[in-house]
């Protein structure tokens, strides 16, 4: 190509404390170009992004924007040439309204005034996000907003500071999937318009749908740049993890009989979900997929005591149970791994142990309900074993952990309270496809103990792997069940958009 | 009219509709039990006794939405009134019954509230302290550096300038009653319609007031966005000292006394009127027109359980009450948005 890079490094090198995290990397963007990273945790993809924007020096190479070289890279500087960083955390304002938000710079119209220019502002506002094809009130507040629409708002933002190039951290993470739909056409949107993006994310379909160029990165090295058309999955994580990896999918020979671990009948819950009725075996993974708002997640939810059902019946061995809280939940042997591991699921700035013992410490505690610190080490220990946690201490903190190694650690917990039926919401959520495997196996495992799994997913490819049979809810019903060799991608896709 | 009455019921702040009605309705309740309270005598009253009060309150309210609080607004009162009615008098300044000596006193005083107002937010900036524990401590830093330096010796009627005991009786229109006394509406009114269209101004139609709210709802965005942290917060403690010192002069005006060692325990009155009226502790929101509402609110209550024939000792009762109530509702109605959202933050 003859154009001009919007941004292109050379050599690019960043050493944290010896450790190199890229080494002479090569990175260019074209304008309007959608440039997927593609790269485990650890791999220098965030690096390569903070060196982009600025915020991190370094410490070689040159980073030229339109093709002029600068001799310092500052967050400024980054910003003026038209780079804009949408952070996982969005920076929103949650108490402003949406216009405010998309117009912060600006709130004192063109000319940067002290006043409050409300009607051009809001017009301008409006006019941002039409441009994304997004309808949002610019005077609601962005704390009623879902997450998709926060995301349209930040991206919005961006553009309104005249961004050429927008980059997105993993953005779908957070994301419902019809959520991220609508991300991936505000991208395709954005590449109309000659804006060009960076896009990271753990979800290699998500890749393979918007990228131009997918740039892969493996331990701070560049593995090369790819054409999406010139990849398959299999050929992508394997360029990614250096390895290859080699998940089996489940035995679905295996024929499940007697007693349901749980068993749910005619369970109602309006609006949410009708007449859901169906059973999990021990030693059984059950998944569990539809849109957001067909009632999936609000079910399981609902067997673990939150959301408590308004009909039907729960049988655990074929016994009726309450679970109108979760600590009922608990003490029906229930265990819930909910999907935002990082708010709900973990202490993170207590050491691993405290995190693997939260759930049981009176269990571990003596008669005078004092907990020594020795076995509380030692059960950390031997969970972070089993699990396979890759920590260099039990005793850090569970934010220093990769996001694969903390779910292990939520995990670790629940099964540490020996739970008979566990429910796994979304598991493998920004988890990168090294560790993914490892959680997989780690359900196969869990499951072949005896224990009844019930696995929420969006991902079909992980239902395949790791689910006995599937169950698909729409608008709040079981559409479909499918087992054996029906359990395939294409038909679970198939049956969650209403096939 | 109606329509638009009808349209900003249906779309207006909730916490402000709320407040509205309840209040419409204890009015109605107490006019009711006891037709007397109809009359502008008693609404009068009301400006003048909650004038000083809600003067200081827009100045918590703006701190509050910038994510801090301050409770050394009394102390900064009670320190900038005492200093600029002992330095009058002594000097022999603002003697005369005019307006221009009024605002010299006043001026004086809100001088001292901005510089006191300053330290608290030197200390706050400088050592990221939270605000509520910076305060706590320079309240009473405040108030015995003043008992220290300055003195101890009260200002009474005799000693205080002429400009403020006019202040403090003077009306800005009079009525006579049937009974043939003398009432009216309070020049304490002025600073308070002072207070509230400043602060309404600076909140709503400044680029910089928008930078305190957005300060107060997400400190790391407004850092990445450029808001000059310093600046707005030097500015929310030197606004609130300068309302306080407003206040002290009304207080002093009121009393016809400046005790500097008595300490006037309503911090926390002022502080929940601001919570009753939409604030959040945490920053980001609250309401001038909800702050006002929440002071008229406690200035009724607090005025007519006498009228209800309840004794005025239940008056703390009902205050706490109310603050209560409001707050617990606030609280319900985010959970029961948790609720239906299905986050369950809350458990």
């Amino acid at each position: 190509m003859s154009a001009t890079p919007l941004v292109e490094a050379r050599r690019l090198t960043k050493t944290y404390g010896g450790f190199a995290a890229l080494d002479g990397v090569d990175f260019t963007v074209m304008p309007g170009e959608v440039v997927c990273l593609a790269g485990t945790n650890g791999s220098g993809k965030s690096t390569l992004i903070k060196c982009v924007s600025g915020v991190e020096p370094i410490d070689a190479g040159q980073i030229l924007f339109s093709g002029t070289e600068h001799p310092a890279i500052t967050p400024t500087l980054a910003m003026d040439e038209g780079v804009q960083v949408i952070y996982q955390d969005l920076s929103l304002f949650p108490d402003l309204p949406v216009w405010e938000n998309v117009c912060f710079q600006r709130i004192g119209g063109e000319k940067r005034g002290w006043f409050v220019k409300r009607r051009e502002g809001m017009a301008f506002a409006t006019m941002q996000l039409a441009r994304l094809g997004v309808k949002v009130d610019p005077k609601r507040r962005v704390e009623r907003l879902s997450m998709g629409e926060r995301q349209s708002v930040a991206i919005a933002r961006a553009l309104a500071q005249n961004a050429k190039l927008v980059i997105m951290d993993e953005p779908t993470t957070a994301l419902p999937s019809r959520e991220v739909d609508a991300l991936l056409g505000i991208v395709k949107n954005l590449r109309s318009q000659g804006i060009a993006t960076i896009f990271v994310s753990h979800k290699l379909d998500e890749l393979f749908a918007i990228a131009d160029k997918i740039t892969i990165i493996r331990d701070g090295v560049k593995v090369g740049d790819y054409n999406p058309a010139d990849l398959d999955k299999e050929k992508l994580g394997f360029l990614m993890i250096g390895k290859k990896l080699d998940v089996q999918p489940v035995d679905r020979s295996a024929v499940f009989s007697g007693t349901p671990a749980i068993e749910l009948d005619n369970l109602v819950k309006e609006p949410y979900y009708r007449g859901v009725s169906m059973a999990v075996h021990p030693g059984e993974v059950v998944g569990l997929t539809g849109l957001i708002g067909s009632g999936r997640t609000e079910m399981a939810l609902s067997l673990f005591g939150l959301n408590p059902p308004d009909g039907g019946e729960v049988r655990r061995n074929g016994r009726p149970v309450t679970v109108g809280k979760p600590s009922e939940a608990i003490a029906a042997g229930i265990g819930l791994v909910s999907e935002d591991r990082q708010s709900q699921g973990l202490f993170l700035s207590h050491p691993i142990t405290t995190n693997v013992t939260a759930a049981i410490l009176d269990r571990l505690a003596d008669r005078f309900g004092l907990v020594s610190l020795g076995r509380e080490l030692d059960v950390g220990e031997e969970w972070c074993g089993k699990l396979n946690v890759r920590a260099s201490s039990v005793l850090n903190p569970a934010q220093s952990l990769s996001g694969g190694n903390q779910q292990k650690v939520v995990l670790a917990k629940w099964l540490a309270t020996g739970p008979d039926v566990l429910i796994l919401d979304s598991p493998t959520v920004g988890i990168d496809i090294g560790s993914k495997a490892d959680i997989y196996e780690l359900i196969k495992t869990v499951a072949a103990a005896g224990k009844a799994v019930l696995l929420i997913s969006d991902e079909a490819e992980e239902l395949e792997m790791c689910a006995n049979r599937v169950l698909v809810m729409q608008s709040g019903e079981i559409a479909a069940e499918l087992a054996g060799a029906d359990a395939t991608q294409a038909k679970i896709l198939a049956a969650v958009r209403g096939g | 009219m109606l329509s638009r009455l009808k349209e900003w019921f249906t779309t207006g702040n909730i916490t402000v509709r709320i407040m509205t009605v309840v209040l419409i309705a204890y009015c109605v309740l107490v006019g009711l039990v006891n037709p007397t309270f109809f009359s502008l005598e008693i609404f009068l009253d009301f400006v003048r006794n909650g004038a000083g009060q809600a003067v200081v309150a827009m100045g918590v309210l703006v701190v509050m939405i910038s994510g801090g609080i301050d409770v050394s607004f009394l102390a900064i009162a009670i320190s900038s009134s005492y200093i600029s009615t002992v330095l009058c008098t002594t000097h022999g300044w603002a003697k005369p019954k005019t307006f221009l000596s009024l605002l010299v006193v006043m001026g004086i005083s809100c001088l001292v509230g901005v510089l006191l107002g300053c330290v608290n937010g030197l200390v706050i900036y400088f050592f990221k302290l939270p605000t509520f524990i910076t305060t706590l401590a320079t309240q009473s830093i405040f108030h015995g550096a003043l008992a220290t330096f300055v003195g101890t010796k009260p200002v009474t009627a005799s000693r205080m300038p002429r400009s403020v005991i006019e202040f403090g009786s003077g009306a800005i229109f009079e009525f006579t009653s049937e009974t043939g006394s003398w009432y009216g509406l309070s020049y304490f009114a002025i600073p308070v319609v002072f207070a509230v269209g400043l602060t309404w101004f600076i909140l709503y139609g400044t680029v910089f007031g928008r930078r305190i709210f957005a300060l107060g709802s997400n400190a790391l965005a407004a850092k990445r966005c450029g808001v000059n942290i310093f600046a707005a917060q030097m500015f929310v403690f030197a606004y609130a000292g300068f309302l306080a010192g407003v206040m002290g002069i009304i207080y002093a005006a009121d009393l016809r006394w400046v005790n500097p060692i008595t300490m006037v325990g309503d911090e926390l009155i002022v502080i929940a009127a601001v919570l009753i009226g939409g604030a959040k502790l945490s920053g980001g929101s609250g309401s001038v027109l909800g702050t006002l509402l929440g002071m008229a609110m406690i200035v009724i209550l607090r005025s007519t359980l006498v009228l209800l024939g309840i004794s005025s000792s239940w008056n703390d009762f009902f205050i706490g009450a109310v603050i209560l109530v409001s707050v617990a509702v606030s609280a319900w109605r985010s959970r029961q948005e948790s609720k239906a959202a299905l986050r369950f933050d809350y458990v």
